[in-house]
This record gives structure tokens, sequence and C-alpha cells, in this order.
């Protein structure tokens, strides 16, 4: 809900400093020590689990991915067996062929150097997509028109929910205009309720699939304090900080263990409907 | 403490008061010859001898000198000098009226406000403004704003390119005291803070104190910004009006019943959205986008002894986009308040006052949905001012205030999606006492020592929390009404002294304690209309303040020229902060989410200002630092206590200066010109991939620099009429006259072609902002 106050804020920034303009300048940034980043993610789905490892690199360096060799990577159920990761290629490690149940908390150990990295994560039961509806929204200013969706959910009442939102057309993923499309059931716990997404929009012809990810509070925060510092740049953070990472040790990154539910439609088809 | 300062307070007026003579008392108001309304800081003195007092807010007076013929001497910047002769052999009420400069006079020697003033007065850091000074001042948009002004002064830093919000002496934000007749603005901004909520036209003066704060001032630990409205004309009806690019705004006052009472309306609305009207679009077309702002004021002379004041000030931003949304925010005040003069010794001022800020989100398009937040104050204020002697001056009085914050509030219909959530409002009481004498010592001495108790109390009903060190809740304690929770706060003594050298300067020091009580959780740059107020509470202490100033006062040219160089050290306890990615807005136990430190800033400040002749205007310099500490922000590991970092406003040098030329009779030209260093900002010191996006490493809290910040602007004034009968007049103004690109703010991003790659994007709001405004009165 904040994230739409600041959206709105924006909105009304952009309106009266439409006289604004923008040019690329040279900052001097003085370096820093490298330090680690961990991306650990894993469901209950088919898909292999991945952690990828890397350091950070100067801000204006021309190299972006500084992936990390010779990590020992692995994850396991609180108290179950650890299942060691295989490296594939330079920073991606990966476990094939485990299927992991929702309700347990999983930890994940990534061990570099010397130090070893943890981070616990929860896995919240999947919480399906009921329906997908679509409306035409006209565009104004600097946005496009098109058709915007809204995706269904019945919201367990039992407990605190936290749902990541991301799309795809024609299989590739989108950016939602750089944002992050998170939702927390703080105010509309145990209800139907239609999640909206924000700057993208979609046309008839598009296939879009919709991935709602059930998500648990370590990882919400983590995306939540990742978008103060990222996507649009209108109403940047006065202190930008690094994202709460539930790793320790001062690894950058997270390790999310969630599930999510699939739906995919043509919007024509919807629309016919 | 409290008993040992009443003490020595006690045997320190006795002690002056012991080698009296036969006395007797000059008491009485000052006022405008033509209007009729009071001369707040009007000037009456003794003609050779170092007897003068200085006209309260009311246009109050009185003065105890020995028995005698004087000649007594009344200055008031804007009008003629006048002096009288008193044979003083018993108490005596003498109402003074004095006459506003006419423009074919302007050419005599006009001197200001007490020439002297600079020099004998007590107060330090202060500043006093009316608009009718600054009204060729060249400013943004053509809206004059006596904010903008304050921000040309050594001392107080804008917070951002055209931003009404200010910084004073390293304090916060929050803490300036913003005062509209006495009653608190919470949000004095409007449209995302590029204007201040102070119509200019409603507006007789305004006072600046950032230095030494008299006793009858607190709750704000840095500055005070104490606004009086004009009071309206006693004697006649008068319409001004000011016709402007984006806003406009028109003023009728006059009597109600001739010399007894009168009152004063002035309307504001900006018609920004007008434009939108041009947009392709239709539903821009269709949206709404403005504010607007009513002052109000009325007041009647009961009899000799009692008047009434009421006055009012509302003011509103709208913006909405069809049915989608609509979001509004503004304030209420309303102030009611009572003079009595008791006899020419002792006058009272009891005021009512209440003041309320509130924004409301209207989402009512998709999701039945309305989002508010609300704060709201009721204020009782007893002022005494005791004219003991010729050598005492006593203030005394109490204030008590009852706070409710409602933090944040979603209230959706039966149909909507959304539950209904109300953060339980916070229920609070400060209260305050004070008292003070401003003593003269000797012929070059002249001290002030006051003490201000000043507590706040939690009340119920409401809900409090306890949080453990990782800041979870543990427990959640429910109170009833009237349940008294929990009491902070304490004594703040406030000392200040002048020592006349020569005839011509002066050295001042002054030493204030401020707390304050509540805060405001922000974290963007600039104040915002979602921004919250948080009273202190169990979790949360107060802020307090010390600050530690010393200047040297040198007038030359015979007051022409007036110069000072001050000196601060301000210290800031239990200040503020919070932890990265806390929720604001719609969360109840908010308070485990802040994290609470230390500050400290010092500094230098110049300021020569040049008052008469044809060249006005002033010349400030400011050189200073602002630092911050807390525990849990900036730590190189989770372990270590974190490093001291510059505050967001610190600043190293500070350059303004203001000319004013009067080019003929009828044509008057000015010009500004600020520079300063780049404040403190945070920028990422590495890179990394997380999410298929590139993000920045931050490792520094505010360790990096804003570019040098510069702008020139002119304006130009030319009257076209001016008759006893009609006024009229041109304004043109270029802000930022030779376009310099100044940074509002940098931000780091991928390169949209090779997003490999990434940038620094500076974004510039204002190059050359030309405007034209037309203003009349009759």
């Amino acid at each position: 809900m904040t994230n739409r106050l600041t959206y709105i804020s924006g909105l009304i920034l952009i309106l009266i400093t439409s006289l604004s303009c923008e040019k690329v300048i040279e900052v001097d940034l003085s370096g820093s020590n490298e330090a680690i980043v961990i991306e650990a993610t894993m469901t209950n789905n088919k898909l292999p689990f991945t952690v990828l490892v890397s350091k950070t690199s100067p801000y204006f360096g021309t190299k972006t991915k500084n992936p990390v060799s010779g990590a020992k990577v692995s994850i396991r159920a609180e108290k179950g067996k650890t299942k060691s990761f295989e490296e594939i290629s330079p920073g991606i490690y990966q476990l094939k062929g485990t299927i992991a149940s929702a309700g347990f908390w999983y930890i994940a150990d990534v061990e570099y150097d010397g130090i070893t990295y943890s981070a616990r994560s929860f896995m919240n039961e999947v919480v399906p997509i009921s329906d997908l509806s679509f409306s035409y929204f006209d565009g104004f200013g600097f946005f496009d028109s098109g058709y915007k969706v809204n995706t269904y959910v019945r919201d367990p009442a039992s407990k605190e929910n936290y749902y990541r939102l991301k799309y795809f057309v024609n299989g590739e993923s989108i950016d939602d205009g750089g944002e992050i499309t998170l939702y927390s059931d703080q105010l509309f716990n145990g209800k139907d309720i239609g999640l909206g997404q924000r700057s993208t929009v979609f046309q008839e012809t598009d296939t879009l699939t919709v991935e709602l990810q059930s998500i648990d509070k370590a990882t919400y925060n983590y995306f939540l304090t990742l978008e103060n510092i990222s996507g649009t740049a209108i109403q940047q953070s006065a202190s930008p900080a690094n994202p709460i990472s539930n790793f320790n040790n001062g690894a950058l990154g997270y390790f999310s263990a969630y599930t999510f539910d699939r739906k995919t439609v043509i919007v024509s088809d919807y629309l016919k409907k | 403490m409290g008993h040992r300062f009443l003490y020595i307070f006690i045997l320190m007026i006795m002690f002056s008061g012991a080698f009296s003579q036969n006395k007797y008392t000059l008491s009485g108001t000052i006022t405008d010859a033509e209007s009729g309304e009071d001369l707040a800081g009007a000037l009456l003195s003794v003609q050779n001898s170092s007897y003068n007092t200085i006209c309260n807010p009311y246009g109050f007076y009185s003065i105890t000198i020995p028995e005698g013929n004087f000649n007594i001497e009344i200055q008031f910047v804007g009008y003629e000098n006048q002096v009288l002769k008193v044979n003083l052999h018993s108490n005596q009420v003498i109402d003074f009226t004095m006459k506003p400069v006419s423009y074919e006079l302007e050419n005599i020697e006009v001197r200001g406000k007490s020439a002297d003033h600079n020099v004998t007065s007590l107060g330090m850091g202060s500043l006093k403004i009316n608009p009718k000074q600054i009204e060729n001042i060249p400013v943004l948009f053509g809206e004059r704003d006596l904010i903008k002004v304050m921000q040309l002064l050594p001392g107080v830093k804008q917070a951002g390119e055209g931003n009404a919000g200010f910084y004073v002496r390293g304090g916060g934000l929050d803490q300036n005291l913003i005062l509209l007749d006495e009653a608190p603005v919470y949000n004095a901004s409007h449209l995302l803070g590029f204007f201040s909520v102070f119509n200019s036209e409603a507006i007789r003066d305004a006072e600046l104190l950032k230095g030494s704060i008299p006793a009858e001032y607190g709750g704000r630990a840095s500055s005070v910004l104490d606004i009086r409205m004009k009071e309206g004309n006693l004697k006649d009806y008068h319409t001004t009006g000011n016709v402007g690019l984006i806003s406009s705004n028109l003023s009728f006052e006059g009597p109600i019943k001739e010399d007894v009472s009168s009152f004063m309306v002035s309307a504001r609305r900006t018609y920004a959205d007008l434009f939108l009207n041009f947009a392709p679009d239709k539903d821009l077309r269709e949206a709404q986008l403005y504010f607007y702002d009513l002052n109000l004021k009325t007041n009647f002379k009961l009899n000799e002894k009692n008047r009434l004041f009421i006055s009012g000030y509302l003011g509103r931003d709208k913006f909405r986009m069809e049915d989608q949304f609509g979001f509004d925010w503004g304030s209420k005040t309303a102030t009611i308040r009572l003079n009595h003069t008791f006899n020419e010794k002792l006058f009272s001022n009891s005021s009512f006052i209440f003041s309320n800020y509130s924004y409301q989100i209207d989402l009512s398009g998709d999701n039945d949905v309305l989002l508010g937040s609300v704060i709201q104050d009721f204020n009782l204020k007893q002022d005494f001012s005791w004219y003991l002697n010729a050598k005492n001056t006593l203030k005394f009085g109490a204030n008590l205030i009852f706070h409710k914050i409602v933090p944040g509030e979603v209230e959706a219909s039966p149909g909507s999606v959304y539950n209904t959530l109300a953060v339980r409002p916070r229920r609070a009481l400060e209260t305050a006492v004070y008292f003070s004498n401003s003593q003269q010592v000797s012929e070059r001495l002249k001290i002030y020592y006051g003490l201000r108790l000043a507590f706040f109390s939690n009340v119920g009903p409401g809900d409090f929390y306890s949080f453990d060190s990782k800041g979870n809740l543990i427990k959640t304690n429910s109170y009833d009404q009237f349940i008294w929770v929990k009491t902070q706060g304490g004594p703040e003594p406030r000392l200040a002294l002048n020592y006349k050298i020569g005839r011509d300067d002066a050295v001042k020091a002054s030493y204030n304690r401020i707390y304050q009580f509540i805060h405001l959780l922000s974290n963007s740059t600039s104040s915002t209309p979602t921004d919250v107020w948080l009273p202190s509470s169990d979790n949360v202490k107060p802020q307090i303040s010390d600050q530690w100033s010393v200047g040297y006062f040198r007038n030359s040219h015979r007051n022409m020229i007036e110069s000072s160089v001050e000196l601060y050290y301000k210290n800031l306890h239990n200040q503020i902060d919070y932890r990265n990615g806390a929720d604001l807005v719609f969360n109840s136990t908010v308070e485990a989410e802040l994290v609470f430190g230390r500050g400290w800033a010092y500094g230098a400040e110049f300021l020569f200002r040049k008052n008469e002749g044809k060249l006005t205007g002033w010349f400030g310099y400011t050189w200073a630092q602002t630092m911050r500490q807390f525990d849990l922000i900036n730590q190189v590991d989770q372990n270590s206590k974190g490093l001291s970092f510059p505050a967001r406003q610190d600043m190293r040098h500070d350059i303004s200066v203001v000319a004013m030329y009067d080019l003929a009779r009828k044509l008057k030209i000015s010009a500004t010109w600020v520079y300063n260093t780049g404040n403190a900002v945070t920028f990422p010191n590495g890179k990394y991939e997380v999410d298929g996006r590139i993000i920045g490493y931050y490792t520094q809290r505010n360790g990096y620099r804003m570019p040098d910040y510069h702008r020139l602007d002119f304006g130009l004034t030319w009257i076209r009429k001016q008759t006893a009968k009609f006024e009229s007049s041109w304004n043109f103004s270029v802000y930022n006259a030779y376009g310099r690109e100044n940074a509002y703010f940098i931000s780091f991003r991928q390169n949209k072609e090779n997003p490999e790659k990434t940038e620094a994007v500076q974004i510039s709001l204002f190059k050359i902002i030309p405007s034209i405004s037309y203003k009349f009165k009759f």
C-alpha cells in the first residue's frame, strides 16, 4: 500500500515536473570491498533448485556478472537431510530431481572462502489463481493504452500471506515497468481479491502467463526493500540502503522457498468469453 | 533544578529593583495611523537614555522610567519617526499612531525598525520580515513566498529546488515550529513543496528565531517561525489582487465598525490544471490538480481593556484523475484570543487554538476504499507580560495542548475487496509552564533568563506496545480513556545576554534547551503529503536540543549597514531514523521500526545588510557542518556500532546575495544569487545482479556530495499607477536566469540500449522560468 502512495505521489511529480530535464553525468565513485551475493530459490514444483553465487563489482565497470566458482552449496529441510548442489557453469549451482513440500522451513548454506552464509525460508502452501480478468486502460500522459490484468485469489484467512506476481508474454518474462509486484494481505486478509498490476499493458494477440508466487515474509521484505532502490527513479529514496537479506554474515541477496500457480490465456480469447 | 532556578530568579529581580527611585509607567498602544492596525515590533525609546521597549505582538507597550521630562521617540520600519515631549509625573497611557512613509518621502532618510535594534536587542539569530519589504525579490513562478525569502538567510537551508521546506542550523525538517497566529502548522507546503501555505497577501509579518529562543516558545528543537496574519484596516475598505501565471489571489479588508472592529479575508487558488486542458489526452484534460488557501481574521476592541481576535486558515491541495483516484491534503487552523490589559504594567493574552492536518486518498474507482491520516491539536495558552520596572520585563504563562494523531486509516465500503483497518489513534497531552525576565543589569549589559518546564503525557484510550531488542512485538497494552500512560519531559533553561561594547557594536551569547515530543517520519528528500507524525511514548524518547551561540554585531554608517558574525554549536539527542524497508503509514507497531541516535551541528554565519537608500539587500555566508550517529545505521558489519555520517542537510559553504535597487521612482529592479556546495547523499559503491536486474551496492550513508548549486534570479517591478485611490503594478521575474542545470537528484540505472552498462543520471527541474504578475489595490 505504501508503494501505491509513492506511485501516486510520483504521478503528481511527473505532472508538475514535465519541465525537468535529465542528462547522463560523470560521478566519481570510490571502489569498495567486494561482497558476496547469493540468489537462492526453490519451489515445490519439478523445477531444479538454483543458487546463483557472485560478487559485487565496481559500479561503472564493464563487467556485470562476477560469478563465484567453487562454493559449496547445500539445502536442507529444517530436520531433513542435507542435499548438495552441483556447479553447472561458473557461479550457477543446481540441484535436480528433488521435490520439496510446502509447510516446512528450509535452510540454505553457501560456503566460500572459509565463511558459511546461511539463510532460512518458509515454504507456504500454494494459493491458486482463481480467475483472471482484463480491463481496458485508456492510457494517459506517458502511459500506453491496452489491457491490464487482474489476478484473483481467495486469500487464506488463517494466516499472513505474501504474494509476488510475475508476468510472461509469449513465454518472455516482462518486468512490469521495472517494478516488482508485491502484495501483503494486511489489508485484505481472508477476502477474494483481484491483484492488479502497474505500468505494463497487454494487447489482444498476446499470450499471457501470470505466475502467482506465495512467498514468505523474509522474501517479501527483501523484494520490498529491493524495489526501493530500483525501478523508476522518480521519488528515489533519500537514504538508499541494501535490501534486507535473510542471509547472515553480510551476504547480499536472498533465499526464497516458495510455491506458485500459473495461468496462461490469450487476451482475445478471454475477451470473447 | 527547577527550584534552584526559581530562587536565583527571584533573587535577581529583587536585587535589580533595590535602587528604585520615583518611577512611573508609560503604557499604551502603537498603531498605523491609516489602517488602525497594531504595529508589533515598533520601538519606543527615551532620547538621551538607555531606556527603550518594543511593542509586543498585539501592539501593546509599557515602560517604567524615573520621573521627569522626556522626549519619547517611536520608530518602525516603513513609518515616519515621531518624537513626543512627555512630562512624566504619574502613570500615563499614551496611544501612538504612526504614519506610513509615502513614496514621495522615500528619499528622506527612513530609519528601520529601531535603527540600532541589531545591536541593542537580546535577540540572536532572529529575523523579522514583512511582506512589503520583500515585494521586489524575484521568485519562482512569480509567487511571493515568505519562506523562500527566509531561505536566503544564513543558517537556513532550502529542502531542495524550489521547495518550501527548510532546515535551520543542522536541525531536521520537523524541528521548525511554524506558527500561524499561534496555531502550529504541521505541513506548511503545497503541491509537493513548491509553494508554502502562506499567502503573502494575508500576512502581516513573520519572524524566524534560530538562535536565542525565548521561553514562551517550545515544542520544536531547532527554530520558531512565528507568522502573524493581517488584522484588517480599521478605517477604510481595501481590495487587493494579484493575477499571476499559475495562481491568483484576492483580499478584502476593512472596518466592521470604524476604529472598533475590522476584518480581513484573503483567498488564493492555483490554476495549474488549466494547462491540462491543452493536453492531447482526454483523461489528462479532465484531471484536477490545484490548491487553494483561505485566510480570515477579525478583531473587536471590546472596551479599553479588552480586545478579541478571531482568525482562521483553511488550505487544501486536490488531485483527481477521473474516477480512478483522488488525493487531497491540507491544514485547518483557528485561533481565538483575548488581549486583556490589567493595568499599565500587566498585559495578558489568552488563546484557544485549533490545528488539523489531514490527507485522504480515494481509490473508489476500482476498490471502494479511502485511506487517510489526521493530526489534530486543541491548544489552550495563557501568556502574561509584566513590565515590572525600568529594568525588568517578566513573561510567564502556561500552555496545554491535546494532540490526537490517527497515523493511518483504511475505510473500505461494505462491498469493497479491502478490509477496514485503523491504526488506533494516539492521544497525548503536552503541557508547559514558563517564566522569564529580561533585565538591564547595567548601561552596557542586558541579560535574559527564563525557564520552561515542558511535559508530554500519553493518555488513553489507546494501545501501547512492548518490543524485544530485535523489534518483535511482545505485548500489547490497551489503556482506557483518561488513563495516564507515560509522562516525559523536563526543564528547558533559556539564557541570553547582550553586552554593548561601544555605541555601535555588541557581543551577544545565548543558550537554549528545547524538548520536542512529536516527530516526523519521512524518507523523502522533502516533505510529502503522506508524512506521518509520531508522538513520543514509552518506546520513543523526546528529541532534545542544546544550542550555544555567540555573536558579534556591528552597525555602521549611522545604522544603515548592519553586520554580524554568529557561531553556534548544537547538540541533538534522541534523533530518530528507521530501519530499512519500514512501513510507516499503515503500521500500528511503527515504533518497532525506529532506531535512535544523536546529532550535532556547528557553524559560522556572516551577514551584511543594507537597509536604506536606493540600493538595499544583503550578503550572507554560512560555513556549517551537520552530523548524525546511530548505532544501527552506517555499520561496517552487523555487530559494530554505526559510524557517524553527515546528515542529508549537511552543506559546507552557502552564499546568498540579495540586491534591490530603485532605478526610478516607479521602477525597481532586483537580483538574487545563491551558491552552495552540494549536500550529502548516498550513492552506490558497487553493483551486482539479482532477479535479472542490476542493483547498486551501498556501503556508506551519505558518503557522497551532490554537485554545487548556484542560480541567479532577476526581478523588475513597474508601478503603473499610484494614487490614493488606486495602485497597480506589474512584476516580471526570471528564475534561474543563466539556465544552470542544477541537480534535483541523481539516480543510477541501466543504460536503455545496453543494459550491461550502468550510468548516473542527473535530473534538473527548472531551467529558465520567466513569470509575470499584475497587482492592484483600491
